[in-house]
C-alpha cells in the first residue's frame, strides 16, 4: 500500500517551506525527521509546514515536530505550521500542541509572522 | 467470516502481521467498510486515527517490532461503531514511556471516542472502544 506521503520544499525570504502530502503514519515519519535533523544541522532554524494536502497524521510525527520546535527555538528559530484542515487541526488542540505551535490559515500569513 | 471481508451489517474483520507497513493497508481496509456502511467523512477521518494510533501503539508497544499479529474488529450497530484492536505481545504498562517523540496516541484516542477500555490478557492487550456516529447525508 502506498500513503503518498511526500515533502516538497521551496525557500522563501530564508523560511524553510515544507509542504507534506499525503498520510503521515509511524511508517513514514521517520523521514520526516531525517530531513528536518539534516536542514538543522545545515543551520535552518525557521520553517513553515504546510499541511494543505496533508490527510492524515500520526502522533509519532506530532512528537517529532514538537521536538524539532524544542530545538529551533534555542537558535531563536521557529516552525510555524499552516492550512491544516479541520481534522488535523482537532488533533493538535486536543493533545493541547496548538498552544505551543503557531497555527496559520495560509502559507502567506505564516511568512509574514517571521 | 473471511479475513478482510466485508459483509454490510457483519462488521470487518483483519489480521495483519505487526509491521509499520501495514498501516497503510489496515487504514485503506477501514476506511472502505466505513465508507460502506455511511458513515460521515468527519467521523471516517477520526476512526481512521484511532486505528492508526492503536496499531502503531501493538507495533511499539505489544510487540516491540517483533512479529505478532495485529486482530482488528469493527462493526456499526446503529448509531455507534465498536472496534476491537487486540495483540497478543508483552502486554500494555501503563507506566512504560515511549520513546522521545511519542506519548501522546492514547490521549488522542480518548479525545476521539465515546469510550475506550484497555483489558490486559494473559497474552497481549484488547483495546475495546465505542465511538459514537453520523451519518453521510444523501
Amino acid at each position: 500500500m502506498n500513503s503518498n506521503f511526500e515533502l516538497i520544499e521551496k525557500d522563501i525570504n530564508g523560511i524553510k517551506i515544507i509542504k507534506i502530502t499525503g498520510e503521515l503514519d509511524a511508517m513514514v515519519a521517520p523521514k520526516l525527521k531525517e530531513r528536518l535533523v539534516k536542514l538543522v544541522e545545515n543551520e535552518t532554524y525557521n520553517f513553515i509546514i504546510n499541511c494543505e494536502e496533508l490527510s492524515h497524521i500520526n502522533s509519532l510525527a506530532m512528537g517529532i515536530l514538537r521536538g524539532k520546535l524544542r530545538e529551533v527555538k534555542k537558535h531563536d528559530g521557529d516552525i510555524k505550521l499552516s492550512n491544516l484542515n479541520d481534522h488535523i487541526k482537532t488533533i493538535f488542540e486536543m493533545v493541547g500542541l496548538d498552544e505551543i505551535f503557531e497555527i496559520y490559515a495560509t502559507e502567506e500569513e505564516a511568512i509574514a509572522k517571521f | 467470516m473471511k479475513e478482510g471481508e466485508i459483509l454490510q451489517g457483519e462488521g470487518i474483520k483483519i489480521i495483519v502481521p505487526s509491521s509499520l507497513e501495514n498501516l497503510s493497508l489496515i487504514r485503506a481496509l477501514v476506511k472502505t467498510y466505513l465508507i460502506t456502511e455511511s458513515v460521515s467523512k468527519k467521523d471516517i477521518l477520526r476512526l481512521l486515527t484511532v486505528i492508526d494510533e492503536l496499531a502503531t501503539n501493538a507495533i511499539e508497544h505489544g510487540y516491540n517490532y517483533h512479529c505478532g499479529d495485529i486482530s482488528i474488529f469493527m462493526i456499526k450497530e446503529g448509531h455507534f461503531v465498536k472496534i476491537t484492536v487486540e495483540d497478543f505481545g508483552a502486554g500494555f504498562n501503563k507506566l512504560k514511556k515511549s520513546k522521545s517523540e511519542g506519548g501522546m496516541g492514547l490521549n488522542i484516542v480518548r479525545g476521539l471516542v465515546d469510550n475506550l477500555e484497555i483489558k490486559p490478557k494473559k497474552i497481549g492487550t484488547k483495546f475495546e472502544i465505542l465511538k459514537e456516529i453520523e451519518e453521510e447525508t444523501k
